[in-house]
């Protein structure tokens, strides 16, 4: 890896002091396996020796299509399954989800009506992680939080019903940073939203890390949104990582990629907008009709 | 020479209690080439596509008029009307392409049952358009495929199969609903690429329906975007995306992502979210959105107007509509 | 979005509103004039025996008398409270026991699910007509004990419904949201996947009513069920059984009285049913 800093972000870091150790990743992934075992003794290996780590700030996104094993991975790194083998460590204790006890993994689920007990308002959901606080804390929490993803701190009364899918993806959101969690794990945050309300979700989520300086986990199948999110990318199939590195070197021409990840990255390309868009500056379109044009006769 | 196969004309869907679904719309489709409707949820897509074909379903009506090839008029009030081509003259795939197989059958059977019920071909004719789709669909061994249950097919098997089913009565037009959600990218891309070659080959016109700008633009040689139950915007693809000539299509496109592209900035959005059916703003409809209102927009409903040639048009005071090349 | 706009159009009036209006109309009417009824009518049990088999409009008997001169009116009308009481202490201590049994079972899983589900099945496997008929050989018939005889056959299906619920409901994104947040197991239980279940064990409890009303009076008809002085309108049946040529009106009354109460809980369960469906799309 080279040690010249990107800016592509358009921000400037002051370079780090050549013999300051980077700091130690907020999570780390090493050798997960797993291998369901069904009856008949036939037994099914899903993820492979996947390994990884993500430091404070930073987002991996971990790309894949539908059977790469992303459901179970990302279960894995939450604590909500066991893997066969390795581990999941976050600030180096091996996650293991206890009633009672936090989870230091926190996620965003792909689809937030599901994600939402419909029942509840979605100020009591929110506050459900804050534990051992008192009541009037918890609803200043509700009420920052509300605010912190753009939405009303006087709706947190009102029930998932009704709000719409991109607001709720933002309740979901709250309610993962309500116990500042030291890693964000989201998994497909913007399959199930529209392509105008996913930019909005996507930004946020970066101005949130900008600010709370989570590891970001980014589980999704499409390339361009790990492209916008993530610093590092992993391609996974069939439970295996093929391929662990930058953006750039996914598009370069001349690196060695497996067959496969080119496939994925073609497709990608394939699926995508031809025509580079064009944003002509305001003032240009404000003029009436011209006078070729003509109303539809009624 | 490209015929019109589907014509609609004042499209409007309401609910029975009175709440506007779709306003308005008109469009149509030509032989050998596709056209995309695209839009976002509640835009009133899918409820278009369903009133074109006689499926709204129950608590909705729908007012205008549909036209298939050179046939007469049918007025979308009587749906039952428009049903009687469905299977004849026009096929429809669904989003999920296992919806339309019954799980008890075998394949096989349901490839050539309604075919062979209303007549249109014997049971032997039937068997081997059958196979020769299959081919054409690089299904491999037809007669193998046959003797399957549904769910023993693969995803993109079973997109195949339905295409196929779909395509037995040798509709002059096909509907596809949303092809790309159940599929991965790879298969989606495979599926549309096989549809527009079949639609060249065979002249059929397609419809598809769908809230993937990237794929519509991909596939599609016409467009019509719809927002808020209404047209914003319709052309050649081409024309539509090179110059749009609606706010809501040049923001829909500069929201889409690209693999080149910076990583870890700020992604341009459209504030807000598209409305519901019932929920539709004064004025223009997009006017809460649109970066570039002003106060007309606000008190004035914009008449969807189109250019001399009928070949573009748009719904915003300021459009420009060039003519077509 | 849509989905609620769609599923509110095209509607004027919210489902099962019909059989919701009718059922509780019947009950609340039963159940009104019984109340009031134990304020006015005489004591049930009063005998009069120069007043028995007075058919109905007689003077003082609107609905007749029985072989001993008992006002049917005053019978049945303290059988409604009998078997309405009896339903809801049934119902209410079935649905308890059976709801704890099935979350646990559901949400557990593993051996705690098998054994439960085991328990379950032994219960299912014997005919509930023998258990009682066994336990009326040992046990003085009474109010508790046919109450705590019904409520052991009738806790199964409220298990295997709240089991099969949650079954489904732990799968769902704010469950795995509830267990990251640390949510104790009680609280994911009592606090998600009961309210979750909430609706098909409201339907099934309406109609459970029906059933328990039904199974009380048939126990009580053959004998091993309430005897005087305890009210029901089963035993009165069973008093009336060899008159039915000469004084019908000793097993019609009751009997009518019998059926209006399950038709009303019937009447209340669909329409609970029809107005829920729709809510949340699926079905029971």
């Amino acid at each position: 890896m080279r040690d010249m800093k990107r800016s592509g972000n358009g921000l400037t870091r002051p370079a780090a002091v050549a013999s300051d150790p980077p700091p130690p990743p907020t999570i780390k992934v090493a050798g997960l396996s797993k291998t369901f075992s069904s009856r008949g003794g036939a037994s099914r290996k899903v993820l492979s020796d996947v390994t990884f780590s993500v430091a404070a700030g930073k987002t991996t996104a971990i790309v894949g299509e539908s059977g790469a094993g992303k459901t179970t991975l990302v279960r894995c790194i939450a604590g909500l399954e066991r893997p066969s083998s390795g581990q999941v460590l976050v600030h180096g204790v091996p996650v293991r989800l206890r009633p009672g006890r936090i989870a230091p993994v926190q996620m965003v689920f792909q689809n937030a009506i599901d994600a939402l007990d419909p029942m509840r308002s979605v100020g009591s959901s929110i506050a459900e992680p804050l534990r051992g606080q008192s009541r009037g804390q918890r609803r200043e929490r509700v009420d920052e939080l509300l605010s912190l993803v753009g939405i009303s701190p006087s709706r947190a009364k009102d029930r998932p019903g009704n709000f719409s899918g991109g607001q709720l993806q933002r309740v979901v959101i709250a309610r993962a940073l309500a116990p500042s969690p030291s890693v964000l794990l989201c998994d497909e945050p913007t399959s199930a939203l529209d392509l105008s309300v996913q930019a909005q979700v996507l930004n946020l989520l970066m101005t949130l890390q900008a600010k709370h300086h989570f590891a970001g986990i980014l589980v999704t199948h499409d390339l361009a949104i790990a492209r916008a999110l993530a610093d590092d990318i992993l391609v996974l199939r069939a439970g295996q990582v093929l391929f662990h590195g930058e953006v750039g070197q996914l598009l370069d021409p001349s690196a060695e990629l497996d067959e496969y990840v080119r496939r994925l990255v073609r497709t990608s390309q394939e699926s995508e907008l031809p025509v580079p868009a064009k944003l002509p500056c305001a003032s240009s379109s404000l003029e009436p009709a011209s006078p070729t044009a003509s109303t539809r006769p009624n | 020479m490209t015929d019109e196969v589907l014509r609609v004309e004042e499209l409007t869907v309401k609910t029975d209690l009175g709440v506007d679904v779709v306003a308005d719309v008109d469009f149509s489709a030509s032989s050998g080439r596709l056209l995309g409707l695209l839009g976002e949820t509640g835009a009133g897509k899918t409820m278009t596509a369903r009133a074109t074909l006689g499926l709204l379903p129950p608590g909705l009506r729908a007012r205008g008029r549909v036209r298939f090839v050179d046939q007469e008029w049918i007025p979308l009030e009587r749906p039952d009307l428009i049903r009687r081509h469905l299977g004849l003259t026009a096929g429809l795939m669904l989003q999920n392409p296992m919806g339309a197989f019954d799980p008890l059958q075998r394949v096989g059977p349901q490839m050539i049952e309604a075919v062979v019920r209303n007549g249109l071909m014997t049971k032997q004719s039937a068997l081997s358009r059958a196979s020769r789709l299959c081919d054409e669909l690089s299904l491999g061994d037809a007669e193998q495929v046959f003797r399957l249950y549904p769910h023993q097919l693969s995803g993109g098997m079973s997109q195949r199969v339905a295409l196929a089913l779909a395509l037995m009565p040798s509709p002059r037009l096909l509907v596809v609903d949303e092809p790309t959600s159940a599929l991965d990218a790879n298969l989606r891309v495979d599926a549309l690429r096989l549809v527009q070659s079949l639609a060249q080959k065979t002249d059929m016109a397609v419809v598809i329906i769908s809230h993937d700008l990237g794929l519509v633009s991909r596939f599609c040689d016409e467009i019509a975007v719809l927002y808020a139950g209404h047209l914003a915007e319709t052309g050649r693809t081409l024309d539509v995306l090179g110059s749009p000539a609606h706010p809501y299509t040049r923001t829909l496109m500069s929201c889409s992502l690209r693999l080149e592209g910076p990583s870890r900035t700020t992604l341009p959005t459209i504030g807000g979210e598209p409305p519901g059916p019932g929920q539709w703003p004064q004025g223009c409809y997009f006017h809460p959105r649109c970066p570039d209102a002003v106060d007309q927009c606000r008190r004035q409903r914009p008449v969807f107007a189109s250019s001399r040639d009928r070949a573009r048009g748009a719904a915003c005071h300021f459009a420009r509509l060039e003519e077509s090349a | 979005m849509t989905d609620h706009v769609l599923a509110a159009s095209g509607r004027k009036h919210r489902p099962g509103a019909v059989s919701l209006r009718a059922g509780g109309w019947s009950a609340g009417i039963l159940v009104g004039l019984s109340l009031l009824g134990r304020l006015v009518l005489p004591d049930p049990n009063s005998q009069d025996l120069s007043a028995g088999f007075q058919p109905p409009l007689s003077p003082g008997h609107p609905l007749g008398t029985d072989m001993l001169g008992r006002d049917l009116l005053a019978w049945c009308a303290r059988g409604v409270t009998t078997s309405l009481s009896i339903a809801a202490a049934v119902v209410l201590i079935s649905a308890l026991s059976g709801v704890l049994v099935g979350a646990v079972a559901g949400y557990a899983g593993g051996w705690t699910d098998s054994v439960l589900m085991r328990i379950v099945d032994l219960q299912l496997a014997v005919p509930p007509l023998l258990i009682f008929l066994a336990a009326s050989a040992v046990i003085e018939p009474s109010v508790t004990s046919m109450i705590v005889l019904l409520a052991s056959v009738g806790w199964v299906p409220y298990a295997r419904l709240v089991r099969a619920r949650v079954l489904v409901e732990r799968e769902r994104g704010y469950i795995a949201a509830a267990r990251l947040a640390g949510a104790r197991t009680v609280s994911i239980l009592f606090g998600h996947l009961v309210p979750a279940s909430a609706t098909p064990i409201t339907v099934f409890a309406s109609l459970h009513v029906g059933f328990v009303i039904l199974s009380e009076a048939a126990l009580s008809f053959i004998g091993i069920g309430l005897q005087p002085p305890t009210v029901s309108l089963g035993f009165m049946i069973a008093q009336g059984r060899d008159q039915l040529a000469g004084a019908w009106w000793i097993v019609t009354m009751p009997g009518v009285v019998i059926v209006m109460l399950i038709v009303a809980a019937n009447l209340i369960g669909d329409g609970l049913r029809d107005r829920f469906r729709l809510d949340t799309g699926e079905t029971l």
